[in-house]
């Protein structure tokens, strides 16, 4: 292979590939196909915030089915399609089988066939005694609760969103005539209203339902599009965001990311046995223009909720993988041994993909609005930032000391240079994380001061943010005792990750309401696998020297 | 230490088992285990019976079923030392290791201007905090948008303690300020559990409110309403009515024209009404067709926020004679917060009793002159809730308006009022008929801030010097 083409060429192309497949979906369809698309960016207020009806097809769709496109035996259509459907040709929308119903007790009483989902045709027909159950297990303390209770309230309450959405009765789309005033459904107009410009809306809705009934590509695009212009005139700023954020779902930066992080650590995986130098700038590239790709992102979620970037677990996961890639580049910038390089990419695509399961939590709307006592921009701008990096670095310092264990022990590629080098890397960000977690504890604290009169309150949240202060605190002493050395601080850089993960998910999952979230039994077991993996290669760390396979087996440990 | 060399180096030797390093892990690993155990306990208890016993306590036996599913039940309990005792020996550790470690940097005059730095950064800090500066500042800019502008003022006032200690101990003088601000954290925490008051105002819209209840404590009051100024009340404390209930003691006080026998007393109850054919504990007052339903004690994770409730069976006697036995609770109530007084006939004079929640009264009032509970659009999901309240204090010459309202807070004559709560309408739709009010009073409120101040600027301090270092090495 040509030199130059190696080494320059090759991962300046996978670079461009990589902005072209982020790019991509933003490209807009021929005019010719009904534009379902521009139908779903049309503004709603819902859910206590103005969105596009793409964002409450996919949230909706999400709540019912647990993913965001419908599958079919013609093939599969996203959550838009499905939702102009469901108003405008219900009875086809009624054959979908999109509810899921998981327990097997729950189809037995309900008297299902056998399948994974059902439509809701098929449940209608057994509404009674779905409506039955509900009122029992609503009657239930919630502490008393079984999954069966949950369950059946959860498909009770599925079936009653599919219910409201198909007139589209709390789906508020009708823009005020006068500025200030309260947007309204469009199932409330049964009579066109007697205000011109709400009638020309209302009217409008229907003309689209009804070309779309006709598959009249061109009427349904053409007043699709009059539906835009009409609305932007009033309402020109909510109009603009709901139409981003359309697009914004449409673009999905975080599903291609995840990819692009997986490729970078295959690439560098690779690179460990051949072509080294091109694949590792290959990785390298990919890894900036993921990252620049997750940075928009976030963003545009940024301007898209008028929030910082941290609001509820979802975001956290996000803004933890961004983080922990970022401090992996500085790392690697300082240190150049492509061992920094992995882990950011490592990072960035495990934390998308533990953002992606938790999508599903609440309301399926990653940009809800907060409770009351969290509606302050100012803490969420400080203390959950600076707090989530502490969490971010931990992570990274665990991941690194992973990577530490894993090549000492099993492979041959760890020797005593290297052994310092990641020592040190570890050190340094378990320095970083002292720092952040320490004052992202002390400014909730004050926080909670300004809030509720108490700097601290030991309830779990603040226990569990304590904890990681205290573990990193415990590794900097262990170090400058000489207790650690470049071994040691890996091993407890390791047990890091549990306790993050504890204050991360763990905490929440004490309080037996919290149960009520359908994901916290997922959680659970994924959280104890985590816990367990991590254990497992703490034992592997603490093995003794002479089973290790790299060159820091022959050692004596005081010459480590 | 300037008179003599000798004497600090036998101080040094005797402290040097104190102040190792081994001891600070091992203890940060005890801590780490104490922390975690006092949160997996909350899964049972209360918030405030766990504080109590890990971390305001010198000891506590931990359950082992604490760390396993409930399923299992294992009836033994292990000794672990409290928060009291960790913390204090981690003050001892931290004293003890910048004894016998941190030798000066300086010597002579730098030590003596090093000192004098300390001393006057010391007198400013205090200065500044016990000022009224800070809460000016918080006022100011309106609550917590205030803190930025807090910090950066304030730091001006650390600035000679930051100089004193970067002279006096050099490199070592970040590790200092980290350590001092975890020494004030500690101690600030050892203040706030040994002199903080929660306390809760609820008020009605248009009502005024004179006093603030502890709703983890109540008292059994006894109400003589004969002076036509204000009403005379005795109090007999939560402690004393569980005591009289166990040993079957009869409560008398010279003040009280009776004395009252506890028949029953439960920490947690609810109330339920007798079915016919049952008789009820009680024979006079509200709850003659009533009886208390022992519960458990709430949990601290407990997502609904319960609080207990308790409840009691007392008879009344006048000269060794039942008056009446009354059923008393904070249940009865005749509005919400408004708990019943029943009437209890004591020779021509109508006294009242309630078991109601401790009460402290204040000597200005509060009126609530609107409640405001803003919404998300087409939600019913709260944005925003907030007072406008009106205070009196005749003997400050207070008679003012203020609004508080989430996270801002107003803070008056050394205590802080939050917006906490609220009392809804009767029916869903209708109008909230009040507010509730957090009272907090914590002298040591301010610490918290100074360590916070004072922890920042020693960790940019020691890591950034690390990072500098590090920097200075890689270019070479």
């Amino acid at each position: 292979m040509n030199n130059h083409w190696s080494k320059y060429a090759a991962p300046a192309v996978a670079a461009l590939l990589a902005l072209v497949y982020f790019v991509m979906p933003l490209i807009s369809k021929p005019a010719q196909e009904m534009s379902v698309a521009s139908f779903g960016e049309l503004p709603a207020a819902y859910g206590g915030r103005f969105k596009p009806l793409d964002t409450i097809a996919r949230t909706s769709l999400l709540t019912i089915s647990g993913r965001q496109s419908v599958r079919t035996d013609e093939g599969t259509y996203d959550a838009s399609t499905w939702l102009l459907e469901l108003i405008a040709q219900p009875e086809r929308a009624a054959e979908r089988p999109i509810f899921r119903v998981d327990l097997p007790e729950l189809r037995a009483t309900l008297a299902l066939p056998e399948a994974k989902r059902y439509s809701i045709n098929q449940l209608m027909e057994k509404r009674d005694e779905l409506q039955r159950q509900n009122q029992m297990a609503r009657m239930t303390d919630s502490n008393e609760q079984t999954l069966f209770h949950r369950k059946v309230s959860q498909l009770a309450d599925q079936v009653s969103l599919y219910q409201t959405l198909s007139g589209l009765f709390n789906v508020n789309v009708i823009p005020p005539a006068q500025p200030g005033g309260e947007w309204l459904p469009l199932g409330m107009f049964s009579q066109p209203p007697s205000n011109e410009f709400q009638r020309t809306i209302v009217t409008g809705y229907h003309t689209a339902f009804d070309a779309a009934r006709a598959h009249d590509a061109r009427g349904f695009n053409r007043v699709v599009d009059d539906l835009h212009k009409a609305i932007r005139v009033t309402a020109p700023s909510i109009h603009d965001k709901a139409r981003s954020e359309a697009a914004f779902n449409r673009a999905g930066v975080f599903q291609r990311a995840t990819v692009l992080y997986l490729l970078s650590g295959l690439a560098l995986m690779i690179s460990w046995l051949r072509w080294r130098v091109p694949l590792t700038r290959t990785a390298a590239l990919l890894l900036i223009v993921t990252i620049l790709a997750h940075t928009l992102g976030i963003v545009t979620r940024i301007y898209l909720s008028g929030r910082p970037p941290v609001t509820n677990l979802y975001s956290s996961a996000l803004f933890i993988g961004w983080g922990m890639v970022l401090l992996g580049i500085v790392l690697e910038h300082f240190f150049r041994s492509g061992a920094a390089l992995f882990t950011a990419a490592v990072s960035g695509f495990l934390t998308l993909m533990v953002a992606r399961g938790l999508v599903t939590t609440g309301s399926g709307d990653t940009m809800a609005v907060l409770q009351a006592v969290l509606d302050t921009n100012f803490w969420l701008a400080t203390h959950v930032i600076i707090i989530t990096l502490g969490y971010s670095s931990t992570y990274l310092a665990g991941l690194l000391g992973a990577m530490y264990i894993f090549r000492a022990t099993l492979t041959r590629s760890m020797n005593k240079d290297e052994s310092r080098r990641l020592g040190q890397m570890i050190y340094g960000i378990v320095c970083f994380a002292t720092l952040a977690s320490f004052v992202g504890t002390i400014l909730g604290g004050i926080w909670a001061d300004q809030s509720w009169g108490r700097f601290w309150g030991w309830d779990p949240k603040e226990n569990g943010a304590l904890i990681i202060v205290l573990w990193n605190a415990l590794i900097l002493h262990a170090r400058w005792g000489g207790m650690a050395r470049a071994r040691g601080i890996a091993v407890l850089a390791v047990a890091g990750n549990i306790v993050t993960s504890w204050s991360w998910f763990g905490v929440n999952m004490l309080g037996r309401g919290l149960h009520s979230y359908g994901f916290i039994e997922s959680a659970a077991f994924w959280l104890v696998l985590f816990i367990v993996s991590q254990l497992a290669l703490i034992g592997l760390g603490a093995m003794p020297r002479r089973l290790w396979r790299s060159e820091l087996a022959a050692d004596a440990p005081s010459a480590q | 230490m300037s008179n003599g060399e000798h004497k600090p180096i036998s101080l040094r030797r005797t402290l040097a088992p104190l102040a190792s390093l081994k001891l600070t892990v091992v203890l940060i690993a005890l801590s780490i285990f104490l922390v975690l155990a006092g949160t997996l306990a909350q899964v049972d208890r209360g918030i405030w019976d766990v504080m109590h016993d890990y971390f305001r306590s010198p000891l506590v036996f931990v359950p082992i079923n604490i760390f396993l599913p409930r399923e299992y039940n294992i009836p033994i309990a292990f000794p672990f030392p409290g928060g009291y005792t960790i913390g204090l020996l981690m003050l001892v550790n931290l004293l003890a290791a910048h004894t016998v470690r941190f030798r000066l940097k300086a010597r002579g005059n730098r030590l003596l201007i090093g000192l004098a730095f300390i001393v006057i950064g010391g007198a400013s800090i205090a200065w500044f905090h016990q000022g009224p500066l800070p809460a000016q500042i918080l006022s100011a800019a309106g609550g917590y948008a205030g803190v930025m502008p807090l910090l950066l003022i304030g730091s001006l006032f650390y600035a000679p303690m930051v100089a004193g200690c970067a002279v006096t101990f050099g490199r070592r003088g970040g590790i200092v300020l980290i350590h001092a601000s975890l020494a004030l954290l500690l101690i600030g925490e050892g203040i706030t559990a040994a002199s903080a008051v929660e306390t809760q105002m609820p008020i009605y819209v248009g009502a005024s409110c004179n006093w603030a209840q502890d709703i983890r404590e109540v008292e059994l009051a006894l109400i003589d309403p004969s002076s036509p100024q204000s009403d005379l009340t005795i109090a007999i404390s939560e402690h004393r009515l569980q005591q009289a209930a166990k040993t079957g003691e009869v409560i008398t006080h010279p003040a009280m024209p009776v004395s009252i026998m506890v028949n029953r007393y439960e920490p947690n109850v609810d109330l339920r009404m007798l079915q016919p054919g049952e008789t009820s504990p009680a024979t006079s007052g509200f709850g003659v067709q009533m009886d208390l339903v022992a519960r458990p004690k709430v949990s601290g994770v407990d997502t609904s926020q319960g609080i207990n409730v308790p409840g009691a069976i007392v008879t009344i006697l006048r000269e060794g004679l039942p008056i009446g036995t009354y059923l008393v609770s904070p249940h009865l109530q005749i509005a919400s917060f408004v708990i019943a007084e029943q009437e209890v006939p004591v020779a021509d004079r109508m006294y009242r009793i309630a078991l109601r929640f401790r009460r402290y009264y204040k000597p200005y009032t509060m009126r609530l002159d609107a409640f405001h509970h803003d919404l998300y659009p087409g939600t019913g999901i709260p944005r925003n809730f907030s007072s406008d309240i009106h205070i009196l204090d005749k003997d400050r010459g207070d008679d003012h308006d203020v609004v508080i309202s989430m996270n801002n807070p107003l803070r008056y004559q050394g205590e802080t009022f939050f917006q906490s709560s609220w009392i809804p309408g009767d029916r869903p739709n209708d109008p909230d008929k009040g507010t509730i009010l957090m009272v907090v009073r914590n002298p040591g409120w301010t610490i918290p801030y100074i360590a916070c101040a004072a922890g920042l600027i020693g960790l940019c301090y020691q890591f950034g010097a690390t990072l500098l270092r590090f920097l200075r090495k890689g270019a070479a």
